[in-house]
């Protein structure tokens, strides 16, 4: 039970993490947008693009936080599932 | 103007996807094309990213207060996402709109099962054997906020869930639709997790299957950037309120206001079904 909630405490937080950074980069896209004179090194379209690629890729790397756990347990089954949703994903962004 | 009504309409989603388990697309789609009158594929790639905030913002708390079986939402994505790709090749051979039909006297059903079952809730799950035979490690236990009751549950007919999951994610690829009403209905019928346990699971599950589509759609430039920034902010705020409502609100009432959903989706795929709501594209 306790190895259980320790990987529920670290993928809440690696999701928390995720979003959060993801609304960051998306907050500041959005408030440069409406400036008349944005910087030209922050673009706002590209720093929302990265906040969305930020936000997308968290799932991911939630999945890969619970191969990792899996792994470090000895959870050979559970980690060859979580490679498999992986290799799924990947497969599908690459194949499209 | 523009803007507040998405943020409205993304906060509605959020909420009613983080209660009931969907990534909210559902709702989303439908809205961003009626009442905003957005191109289909815009709404799409904007609910995608939608459902992947709807999910982390939900998924986050649920997985903290040890409601998401995040084992079995792993097994089972495996399920779901062979399916949908199985569904993709599926396409060029099979009818839509038979299908549609097929999907909708199976959500009826579902929506009645689920009707009539409520009652078992608690009295099922209030004790689990030791899971001697668990190679999985499956078994869980959560506090249910609303009763303050330790519900402990071990999940059944796992590999019997794991073929529907299959036949389910088939048929979203096929059909284009969401895949939460359809995960929560087998793991609440099939393997007999209680509701919220089931609800937390799928939002962990729709966020993981949108990630490859949210991708392609934004690689190949169909996300509005403005618009799915404030979507994203929308949803998150909603999903937030619809996690503190569904830790506090009674199983029952979320069950009953599932089934209604999912009476509206078997009416709307039925409709679409016989040529009665449009076409699948």
């Amino acid at each position: 039970m306790k190895k259980t909630r320790s990987m529920r405490s670290t993928v809440s937080m690696v999701m928390s993490a995720g979003l959060y950074g993801s609304l960051a980069f998306l907050a500041s896209g959005m408030v440069l947008g409406r400036l008349t004179n944005p910087g030209i090194l922050l673009s706002p379209g590209k720093l929302i693009f990265a906040g969305l690629v930020i936000l997308i890729a968290t799932p991911m790397a939630a999945v890969a936080t619970c191969l990792l756990f899996f792994i470090h347990k000895g959870e050979r089954i559970n980690a060859g599932i979580a490679a498999i949703v992986l290799a799924v994903i990947a497969a599908g962004i690459l194949l499209s | 103007m523009f803007e507040a009504g998405v943020f409205l309409i993304a906060l509605g989603s959020g909420a009613m996807g983080a209660v009931l388990g969907l990534g909210g697309g559902i709702f989303l789609v439908p809205l961003l094309t009626l009442l905003l009158d957005l191109p289909m594929k815009t709404a799409v790639a904007t609910s995608l990213v939608a459902v992947v905030a709807t999910s982390l913002s939900a998924s986050s708390s649920y997985i903290r207060k040890g409601l998401t079986n995040i084992r079995l939402g792993l097994f089972l994505e495996t399920a779901t996402t062979s399916g949908a790709v199985a569904g993709g090749f599926l396409a060029a051979f099979l009818n839509e709109e038979f299908l549609a039909v097929v999907f909708s006297l199976v959500a009826f059903y579902t929506a009645g099962s689920m009707l009539l079952g409520h009652k078992a809730d608690s009295r099922d799950w209030g004790t689990c054997p030791e899971a001697k035979d668990d190679l999985l490690d499956m078994a869980a236990s959560f506090t249910d906020e609303s009763s303050g009751d330790n519900i402990r549950y071990r999940p059944r007919r796992i590999f019997t869930g794991s073929l529907a999951s299959v036949a389910a994610g088939a048929i979203s690829g096929l059909l284009g639709i969401g895949g939460g009403p359809v995960k929560v209905s087998i793991m609440k019928i099939v393997m007999g997790l209680p509701f919220k346990a089931a609800t937390a699971t799928s939002n962990f599950m729709v966020g993981i299957t949108a990630t490859a589509g949210a991708f392609v759609y934004l690689f190949h430039g169909y996300v509005r950037e403005d618009l799915a920034a404030v979507t994203v902010f929308g949803i998150f705020a909603g999903a937030k309120l619809g996690v503190s409502v569904a830790c506090r609100i009674r199983s029952r009432y979320l069950n009953l206001l599932f089934v209604v959903v999912l009476t509206v989706i078997a009416v709307r795929m039925l409709l679409k079904g016989l040529g009665a709501g449009g076409s699948f594209s």
